[in-house]
């Protein structure tokens, strides 16, 4: 459920990084493994319905439609008209394209497309920073919702994102491993349109497990990898740890709001059927004969 | 002797508590009756295997709707029934939470279940099969369901006729899949749904 995609996401952006001739589409690479990663995981998870029944499985098809939008930011900034060109759309596509309950009004749809916008605009620079730092400060915010959306009762969605999680654990490993791996701008913003989608679906399906600002201070943690460019590029390690702080802060921060007695903890509180959660499980059936162990 | 075994006969029959069974359906009123459910001594069981060891049981507490019928008839039995996801309790609420989600019933984007009868035949004395439209989870498949005419009887606010309908699903059948693959929870759903129906 979530190693499987995790896996497949982390096989296409190594197998990239290690083909030359695919090297040019490192930015691009990542995005590709990214959304492999989710729709797979989707489809493990809930099966392949199609046309979605449910209006949060449209998720995977904004990333699908965003990660083919992102092609001409692979020229940028060769061509600044076709990057920006290319942001605008992406940013657009969640406002159109989802109908989320409770998020699914015209005043929600502009708050998506502009949060969206702003959050791409902003992380853009940090996108080409190489190494392990961004990856692993990205996972945070991804692992962070992954346990929100299990607190509320949101399973898949839970494992899903668990698995977004997981593949930017993988994309760590890599930067550890090779000290020039970006995770690059197409990689970037779907990572960020997938927190801001996913956190949002938790929001519009929660019953009050926790205050809306859980929900929406998650999607905000990528802001901080800007903390690393408070100091000059030359102090790569100090930069790398300003990044990993900074998004750990926020996400933390989330995490308190949730968890704080504000929020429903008594929700948290009650005991858990957490059998539910357990995917795979052995049981005994029976066989007509005796019981045997399945 | 001849005597004898007619009134044993009779005493039997009386320690039976059901003189003639055969006719219980036909001794009701011949007239057709529009009936509103009573919402509150109406609800909806359902039971699913949990993680291959038990049956695990729930409730829905709020259903609606009406019911038709022709006593005595051999058809003409209607059912229009609207079912509330949102009440469903399973005496813990973050497993009310659970199945409300998007993980089963979706009750945000889908808030009610709904089964709407197409025909009707009378198998038994108080027997019916029903063959209907039931919407689940925003997805419509055509059921049968068995239904049991309880009984009925008129109270000084009016005539309370009751029945209980059961039919089993399977719920990846309505878009419900969740624990299906790693057998958590079982795709086999047994229904009950009891209602009883004020006559208008």
């Amino acid at each position: 459920m979530v190693g499987a995609p995790a896996f497949t996401g982390f096989v296409i952006v190594a197998c990239a990084w290690r083909m030359r001739a695919i090297r040019n589409w490192g930015t691009w690479i990542s995005g590709c493994g990214l959304v492999a990663c989710f729709v797979m995981s989707m489809v493990l998870v809930s099966g392949f319905p199609w046309p979605p029944i449910d209006a949060w499985k449209y998720v995977g098809l904004v990333l699908l439609i965003q990660l083919l939008l992102a092609l001409p930011m692979v020229r940028w900034p060769k061509s600044i008209a076709l990057g920006a060109l290319g942001v605008l759309l992406v940013s657009a596509v969640p406002a159109l394209v989802l109908g989320i309950p409770g998020v699914g009004s015209m005043g929600w749809r502009i708050v998506m497309f502009v949060f969206l916008l702003v959050m791409i605009l902003v992380t853009m620079p940090v996108a080409q920073r190489k190494g392990l730092s961004v990856p692993l400060s990205l996972w945070m915010p991804c692992s962070g919702l992954s346990v929100l959306l299990l607190l509320s009762g949101f399973a898949i969605a839970a494992l899903i994102t668990g698995a977004v999680a997981a593949f930017l654990g993988g994309m760590a490993v890599i930067g550890l491993v090779n000290g020039n791996y970006v995770i690059g701008r197409a990689g970037m913003f779907l990572v960020v349109s997938t927190l801001m989608m996913m956190s949002l679906v938790g929001y519009g399906y929660d019953y009050d497990s926790f205050p809306a600002w859980a929900w929406l201070i998650i999607p905000i943690a990528p802001v901080g990898l800007l903390a690393g460019e408070l100091v000059p590029p030359s102090r790569r390690t100090r930069a790398a740890w300003l990044r990993i702080i900074a998004v750990l802060v926020i996400t933390g921060a989330a995490i308190a709001v949730a968890m704080s007695p504000s929020g429903s903890v008594d929700t948290l509180e009650e005991e858990v059927d957490l059998d539910l959660y357990m995917m795979d499980t052995e049981h005994d059936v029976f066989d007509g004969e005796g019981t045997t162990t399945a | 002797m001849k005597l004898v075994i007619p009134i044993v006969i009779m005493a039997m029959a009386a320690l039976e508590g059901n003189v003639d069974p055969t006719n219980h359906v036909a001794q009701e009123q011949q007239q057709r009756e529009d009936m509103s459910i009573d919402k509150t001594h109406s609800n909806a069981h359902f039971r699913v295997q949990h993680l291959g060891a038990g049956r695990f049981w729930g409730r829905f507490n709020d259903v609606d709707g009406a019911i038709s019928w022709t006593p005595g008839s051999k058809d003409d039995l209607e059912f229009d029934i609207t079912i509330d996801v949102e009440s469903v309790d399973s005496g813990v609420e973050q497993l009310d939470k659970h199945l409300k989600s998007p993980d089963f019933f979706n009750a945000k984007e889908f808030p009610n279940m709904s089964f709407k009868s197409t025909s009707a035949s009378r198998t038994g004395d108080d027997l019916w099969k029903v063959k209907g439209d039931l919407t689940i989870h925003g997805v419509t498949k055509p059921i049968t369901a068995d239904v049991q005419w309880l009984g009925s009887n008129t109270t000084k606010r009016g005539r309370k006729v009751g029945f209980e309908a059961s039919f089993m699903i399977k719920r990846s059948e309505f878009g419900m899949n969740y624990g299906v693959e790693q057998g958590a929870l079982g795709d086999e759903v047994d229904v009950i749904v009891a209602m009883e129906a004020n006559v208008r």
